[in-house]
């Protein structure tokens, strides 16, 4: 039986109005605004829409959820399990709420290996907050398995995975033996809503709960590679210029010359 | 119970996401163009939210009135709520689940949850609305039928549902002791010969509408008499204080979707040297309202809460709904005060939601019939009326 392992953050909902979000910048943080709550990153509820695609196919299929941060991450899991996963694990250590992407990686990997054997592990392609796009790929190197980035569409069969990616000019299909680690982009489509049969599962489900010192690892030695050194809203300028004429094609060609100037076209 | 559970965390995830694609834009298009939300209601079936309150034996759910308060304000936080959603599967669902025989159950409750038949409540009468004992609509036995004749007012949904769950009187008023004896309840098929519906012309913008219905001698098998003839006065309250606490959720939820759209406009709304949410005139009133909300909210998971212990829920359902509707009414004005011009334009999407806001006043029961109630069975003080 197949075990795929997905890991979900949690984010700021995106779609908070720009107008409201505001940053600490002398904390370097993101300030919450009260009333929306966060949201699985978006990716990576593709991620679980993609594994549970696999579990369509392949019902004896078992889907783990993994998450690291704090507790009010547990809604996230919850989400993914009310979607249709298995089972949630938490890493919630506080010494890791600052974690950059090296340190995240490098716990992710760890509880990978300590719910080994697995057949896939899935992220999303980035986080929608940061969007740094390296997790994915750094687990499968601190894990040493192969790993493709950006896919529209995940097959499981016999140990063997293949992956539509995505192109710039179109897809390509890439293969690779089982282990390995997928990130997926939102060309695979619209993850599935919470079903009220799972919801009430979902909601009785244990969610499994480790700290750093349950991986083996030592959060003192999980030093941060990465430096936050400003965090800011930059400013940005419009200026707006009426393009005036007689006629659609004077103004036509003004603009056109305009946009010339500026390098434009 | 101040903590939502996971299920009502999950469930308004699941409505957050449902509005993602039928949201607020597809639900007024549908009301300006008078057709039903068809594909929002299909996505509340096949997440299963619709059976939400029917008995899992019969492909339900078996949850509460609390998570069905969380569906309901969520939607309606998300501008799009459904009165009809309140009608067929919590009124009726609960009248058939608790009331019903074995095999109404079986042939009723398993489509309803599915999505695929929907259902009205048809209690109100041109000449008795507050006063619901007083309905004329008689249903006659004759042989192995009943022949359903009389007038019902603004029943919501009748062009889009497939039965209605009608109240009748099997004995007329004036032939009772008791004005509570002699009131039955009825399965009517939609289509059957002798039912007749006229849209009623009401202007509050919702995909659904209301109809004047006409029962000319309708015949009704026997089978579709819900419970015992003639006691459905004591089963109405298993509908009527979970539509109180229904109108109270969804009130809640229009008051906060209002009150957000004020919150947000009057902090960056800049009329004389500062935003116009630093005014203490604007400010204090949006504190207010607010916290008339919170409290509303609470009053509503306390209904819920007792309702789904099987303990009275009347006396709280009947203040949660009170106090959601004024709290949303106060809401919405304030609302529209606070855009200045701009809270009269489509655009803001205010003015078009005070009908429907202050219709949770007077609809499903008046603010005056639920005082009456507070003040002679909560406080014991003499019958006002
Ligand atoms: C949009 C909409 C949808 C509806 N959907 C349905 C439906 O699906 N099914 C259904 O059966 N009905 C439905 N109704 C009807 C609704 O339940 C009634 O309008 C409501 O119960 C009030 O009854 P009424 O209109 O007859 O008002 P009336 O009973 O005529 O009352 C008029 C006014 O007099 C006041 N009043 C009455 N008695 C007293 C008293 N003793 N003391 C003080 N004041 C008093 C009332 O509070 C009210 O303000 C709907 C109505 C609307 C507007
Ligand atoms: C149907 C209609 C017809 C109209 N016809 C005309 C017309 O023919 N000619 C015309 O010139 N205009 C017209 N108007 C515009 C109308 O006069 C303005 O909408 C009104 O003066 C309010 O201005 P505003 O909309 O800019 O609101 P704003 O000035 O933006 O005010 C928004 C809110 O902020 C509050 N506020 C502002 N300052 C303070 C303060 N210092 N302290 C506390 N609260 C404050 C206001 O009271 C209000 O509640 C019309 C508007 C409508 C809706």
């Amino acid at each position: 039986m197949p075990h795929i392992i997905c890991c979900v953050k949690q984010v700021p909902d995106p779609e908070t109005p720009a107008s409201q979000f505001r940053v600490d910048e002398a904390a370097k943080k993101v300030v919450p605004v009260p009333g929306i709550a966060p949201v699985p990153s978006q990716f990576d509820t593709i991620g679980v829409e993609a594994a549970l695609r696999i579990k369509d196919k392949t019902p004896d299929t078992t889907i783990t959820i993994l998450s690291l941060g704090p507790e009010s991450y547990r809604d996230s899991i919850k989400h993914s399990l009310a979607m249709g996963a298995d089972e949630g694990v938490l890493i919630n250590d506080p010494a890791l709420y600052e974690a950059d992407h090296w340190v995240t990686a490098q716990v992710l990997a760890a509880a990978i290996g300590k719910l080994a054997p697995f057949d896939l592990v899935i992220c999303g392609r980035q986080a929608v907050d940061w969007d740094m796009g390296v997790v994915g790929s750094t687990i499968a190197e601190i894990l040493n398995v192969p790993c493709i980035t950006i896919a529209k569409e995940i097959q499981y069969k016999d140990g063997q995975v293949v992956v539509e990616r995505v192109l710039l000019d179109g897809f390509e299909t890439a293969e690779s033996p089982a282990p390995c680690v997928v990130t997926v982009s939102n060309e695979l489509g619209e993850p599935r809503y919470p079903q009220l049969r799972q919801i009430m599962a979902a909601a009785r489900k244990e969610v499994k709960v480790w700290t750093a010192s349950d991986l083996g690892l030592d959060a003192a030695q999980l030093k941060n590679l990465v430096s936050l050194e400003r965090l800011y809203v930059p400013e940005v300028k419009v200026e707006t210029e009426i393009i005036d004429g007689e006629t659609p094609q004077e103004k036509a060609e003004k603009l056109a010359l305009k946009l010339r100037e500026a390098k434009l076209i | 119970m101040f903590e939502p559970t996971a299920e009502e965390s999950l469930i308004r995830d699941f409505v957050r996401q449902v509005a993602r694609k039928c949201g607020r834009d597809y639900w007024l298009a549908k009301a300006r163009e008078g057709a039903f939300t068809e594909e929002l209601w299909q996505e509340l079936a096949a997440g299963g939210y619709l059976g939400m309150m029917i008995p899992r034996e019969y492909g339900g759910g078996g949850l509460g009135m609390q998570q069905m308060a969380a569906l309901l304000e969520e939607m309606s936080r998300q501008g799009i709520p459904l009165l009809i959603l309140v009608v067929s599967n919590v009124m009726d669902a609960l009248l058939i689940a608790r009331h019903g025989s074995p095999e109404m159950k079986e042939r009723y409750l398993p489509p309803l949850a599915r999505g695929q038949t929907k259902f009205c409540f048809a209690l109100t009468e041109p000449t008795s609305g507050s006063n619901s004992f007083r309905i004329t609509t008689l249903a006659r036995r004759d042989g192995d039928t009943y022949l359903l004749r009389g007038q019902k007012m603004f029943i919501t949904g009748v062009d889009v549902a497939d039965y209605l769950l009608v109240v009748a009187r099997t004995v007329p008023y004036d032939q009772v002791k008791d004005k509570r004896e002699g009131l039955s309840l009825f399965i009517v098929d939609r289509r059957a010969a002798g039912v007749e519906a006229q849209a009623q012309d009401i202007r509050i913008l919702l995909p659904e509408k209301q109809f004047a219905l006409f029962f000319d001698d309708v015949r009704v098998p026997r089978q579709n008499l819900v419970g015992e003839e003639g006691k459905a006065s004591r089963y109405l309250f298993d509908a009527l204080n979970p539509e109180r606490i229904s109108a109270g959720a969804v009130a809640v939820g229009l008051g906060h979707l209002v009150l957000e759209k004020a919150v947000a406009y009057a902090k960056e709304r800049v009329v004389f040297d500062r935003p116009i949410g630093g005014h203490q005139g604007l400010q204090h009133p949006l504190a207010i309202a607010k916290t008339n909300l919170e409290l509303a909210a609470l009053m509503t998971r306390y209904a819920a809460w007792l309702f789904d212990r099987d303990e009275d829920a009347a006396p709280s359902a009947n203040m949660a709904k009170f106090a959601a509707a004024e709290a949303a009414t106060e809401a919405c004005d304030l609302a529209v005060e606070v855009h200045g011009g701009s809270g009269f334009t489509g655009d803001m999407d205010i003015i078009t939601l005070w009908p429907l806001i202050r219709m949770l006043r007077t609809v499903p029961v008046s603010r005056e019939m639920i005082l009456n109630y507070i003040g002679e069975h909560v406080l014991g003080l003499p019958r006002s009326y």
